[in-house]
């Protein structure tokens, strides 16, 4: 699991890279707060196109990087299919903004 | 009863890098079906969330074996089953309420619910201090083979 940034204006993207399990998720809840906490103020994007798999685990990812980022905008985006079965069976498409 | 063309069997120890191993050996042997990327996409889910509650419940404070037996059941069918001989889960239906969990905050709650909802069956068979079976079904769609 690799998680990189890149920052255009008020806006944070924040890449999720490679599979999202058990095993590699406290790791990218810390990397994506440390992330949201450089950027203090700014908006979030979680961008998923690298993810290659994804399992319960991402739940708790997005709804961490969600209470890290408080008031600012928080949008997950390019969310491959796998994962946005998971995210609906789940109902987090009621809780969170995504967008392709 | 079913007739069982092809079965395997894969005993790990339930370290959390083993969870991409187990996933990933599961599809492996299940392409043999040639399951469509949707279909192949469920069964790497349910295999992980099965494997990551024998890690992080069933054996939570000790490294113990997780066992998983794959059948191909009538050429169309992937019987798993996913035994571990951890602690056990004290109430079965409790633990299958969605957001229920005993984990940490980097766990959802929602492992069950997914198994339930990618699997065609779930069955979990549990005893409180012996160990969990959790055995999926999943029934892939008719290939048509020949034609054009």
């Amino acid at each position: 699991m690799e998680v990189t940034y890149t920052i255009n204006d008020s806006w944070v993207s924040i890449y999720l890279k490679g599979e999202l399990d058990h095993h590699g998720a406290r790791t990218a809840i810390e990397r994506v707060g440390q992330i949201i906490d450089l950027n203090y103020g700014k908006n979030i994007a979680m961008d998923l196109s690298h993810l290659d798999f994804m399992d319960s685990s991402g739940i708790a990812v997005v709804l961490n990087a969600k209470k890290n980022v408080g008031k600012d905008s928080f949008v997950v985006r390019n969310v491959p299919t796998q994962a946005m079965k998971i995210f609906r069976t789940a109902r987090i498409d009621k809780m969170i903004d995504f967008e392709d | 009863m079913q007739n069982v063309d092809n079965m395997m069997s894969l005993k790990f120890e339930s370290r959390s890098k083993n969870e991409s191993f187990a996933r990933q050996t599961v599809a492996a042997f299940a392409c043999q079906l040639d399951p469509t990327i949707d279909e192949l996409n469920d069964i790497k889910t349910i295999v992980s969330e099965a494997v990551t509650n024998a890690i992080v419940h069933g054996y939570k404070d000790e490294i113990g074996y997780i066992t998983i037996n794959v059948k191909i059941l009538d050429n169309t069918t992937l019987q798993i089953t996913v035994k571990d001989k951890g602690c056990g889960i004290l109430d079965v239906n409790k633990a299958m309420e969605p957001m229920f969990t005993t984990g940490d905050a980097e766990r959802s709650g929602m492992g069950f619910t997914i198994m339930e909802s990618f699997a065609d069956k779930l069955k979990i068979r549990s005893r409180e201090g012996q160990g969990t079976i959790v055995t999926m079904t999943k029934i892939l769609s008719p290939r048509v083979y020949g034609g054009k």
